[in-house]
């Protein structure tokens, strides 16, 4: 579905930002990308929706090569939900502002209609759909960014930050959002520096250290190895470091652990 | 004062360039008022002399490490405005000198001349602004002023539309990134390109002017007045219209400003 090969980027006049980078992801995956601030994610992500040119090698985005294919074109094959919300929301209504997508592909009356109930109901604001976006609370105002990309249906996912300014409510919402969307093959790739998030919704981990892949690996796999870890200067999740404090078999969420040492004591 | 260099500094709309030169080291006070100078000599000498401070202005600038810079946006601003002045005043406004020249075509010696005088005056001013904004950072005028014992809020408001630029444009960027990106397309057509600009503009909009009640929160809060330097305002009388004229008219300058940015 996205296929990365062997890229190298520099910024004009810059250093190198991202060197030697390769990988490919599956239909349903959810790919996170993790790494201490600098490493290149924001940048990886850019390259991946054209917004960047590699200076060498290819990148495949449901089989159209990047650099042959005008970002407004390679949109509707790899949706980007970008930090900043403030700056993508343009219309007066959070109806609308999630029918700017669809539009683009063509989609009128009562299909597109449809469309956008649907999506309202996913991101729960079935009743915010005639308000304007910028009265809502920021949580909100990112769940209608997601919504806007959500609604093109694009087989490729990129999401940069979006547990960051939710609350529980609308994190529940992301959440089952992401795991919806890899369940129906979307592939999802998302940047986050919430590894409790990563743990529980990530099949996969890339890490970046300065602009090299430290590690590509599965969520615990790569969770369970200390030095690549701290090679990606992420903090491991509470339920692997207790697993290991118990001696129990690696596990990634709290309830898993439960599951484990309830398995452990039932059978002792 | 400082010179400035790093991979972000030439990204930006700002003209600066990072260098080493003398107006580089200058303070920037120096170069501002050298810039004025140098305005002031343009708007009273005649055509010769504003000739003579044009090609002295771009031999500064090359000696300066800007000179390609300058040159550039002299030339691209210039030359429309030369051809069309020199065409209405050379040959279309009526005057008493009007001599043949082939056909039917006649010129006018006084109005090549008066052609001449405005272009050079304007090119004149506009090669020291060029000089001026090319080898001076907006933020060491910021640092320059506050070291003069300038209040902090007046210079912070001489600076601040010079400080805006930069962040502006990279914002105008960032919206165009996240627009193109959602599918909106900015490369075919007048027509589609006119039909993208509301979602261009209307972020573009409502961040400055959420970013502008912000400054100016900070400017009313105690932090900026505790300061050790203070100014006293006495507030002018002010109204709900004038209000929303500021309104309509910060609208204005911003649309004014961001549609050749977001059309780059
Ligand atoms: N527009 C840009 N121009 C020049 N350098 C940039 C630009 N954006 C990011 N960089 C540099 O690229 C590197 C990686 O940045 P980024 O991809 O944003 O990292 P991350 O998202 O992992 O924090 C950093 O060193 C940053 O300074
Ligand atoms: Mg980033």
């Amino acid at each position: 579905m996205l296929d990365v090969a062997s890229v190298d980027f520099a910024y004009p006049g810059g250093n190198p930002v991202l060197s030697d980078i390769a990988f490919s992801v599956r239909r349903g995956e959810v790919l996170a990308i993790v790494g201490r601030n600098g490493a290149g994610k924001s940048t990886l992500l850019r390259l991946l929706n054209g917004l960047r040119q590699p200076a060498s090698g290819t990148v495949t985005v449901d089989g159209l090569n990047t650099a042959d294919t005008p970002v407004h074109v390679l949109a509707h094959h790899i949706g980007t939900v970008f930090q900043a919300p403030e700056q993508q929301i343009f219309n007066a209504k959070v109806h609308d502002e999630i029918a700017f997508g669809p539009r683009q592909q063509g989609l009128t009356g009562a299909a597109l209609e449809a469309r956008i109930a649907e999506v309202l109901g996913r991101i729960g604001l079935a009743d915010a759909a005639q308000l304007h976006p910028l009265d809502l609370d920021a949580a909100a105002r990112r769940l209608v960014a997601l919504g806007s990309v959500l609604a093109m249906k694009p087989p490729v996912l990129l999401l940069d930050e979006p547990q960051r300014g939710l609350d529980a409510n609308a994190m529940a919402r992301l959440e089952a959002i992401v795991a919806e969307e890899a369940e129906a093959g979307t592939c999802v790739i998302l940047v986050c520096h919430d590894m409790d998030f990563v743990a529980r919704r990530a099949s996969r981990v890339l890490a970046l250290a300065q602009g090299r892949i430290a590690a590509d690996l599965p969520t615990l796999d790569f969770f369970t190895s200390d030095e690549l870890t701290r090679k990606a200067g992420v903090e491991v999740p509470d339920p692997v470091e207790l697993a290991r404090f118990l001696g129990l078999p690696p596990v990634l969420t709290p309830s898993a652990l439960a599951a484990k040492w309830l398995a452990d004591h039932r059978s002792a | 004062m400082s010179s400035r260099s790093g991979p972000q500094s030439g990204q930006t709309a700002l003209l600066f360039l990072p260098g080493d030169s003398l107006l580089h080291r200058a303070n920037p006070l120096t170069s501002l008022i050298f810039m004025l100078w140098m305005i002031s000599a343009a708007a009273v000498l005649p055509t010769i002399g504003t000739t003579i401070l044009i090609v002295a202005g771009v031999a500064l600038s090359f000696a300066m490490g800007v000179g390609p810079r300058v040159t550039k946006r002299l030339v691209i601003t210039m030359l429309p405005l030369l051809v069309a002045l020199l065409v209405v005043h050379g040959f279309l406004v009526s005057r008493p000198d009007f001599i043949p020249l082939v056909g039917p075509l006649t010129y006018s010696p006084t109005g090549l001349e008066y052609a001449a005088q405005v272009v050079t005056r304007i090119g004149a001013m506009l090669t020291a602004s060029l000089i001026f904004v090319t080898t001076t950072h907006p933020g060491d005028i910021l640092k320059s002023l506050d070291q003069r014992g300038v209040s902090p809020g007046v210079s912070y408001l001489i600076a601040s539309p010079l400080l805006l630029i930069e962040p502006f444009s990279e914002r105008a960027k960032a919206i165009r990134d996240a627009q193109r990106a959602r599918g909106l397309d900015l490369t075919s057509t007048f027509k589609a390109r006119f039909k993208a600009l509301p979602a261009l503009l209307i972020p573009l909009i409502t961040l400055a002017l959420s970013d502008l009640d912000h400054r100016a929160s900070i400017l009313n809060s105690r932090a900026f007045r505790a300061q050790k330097h203070r100014t006293v305002i006495d507030a002018p009388p002010d109204d709900r219209f004038q209000v929303w004229l500021r309104r309509v008219l910060i609208v204005l300058a911003i649309a004014q400003l961001g549609i050749p940015l977001l059309w780059r």
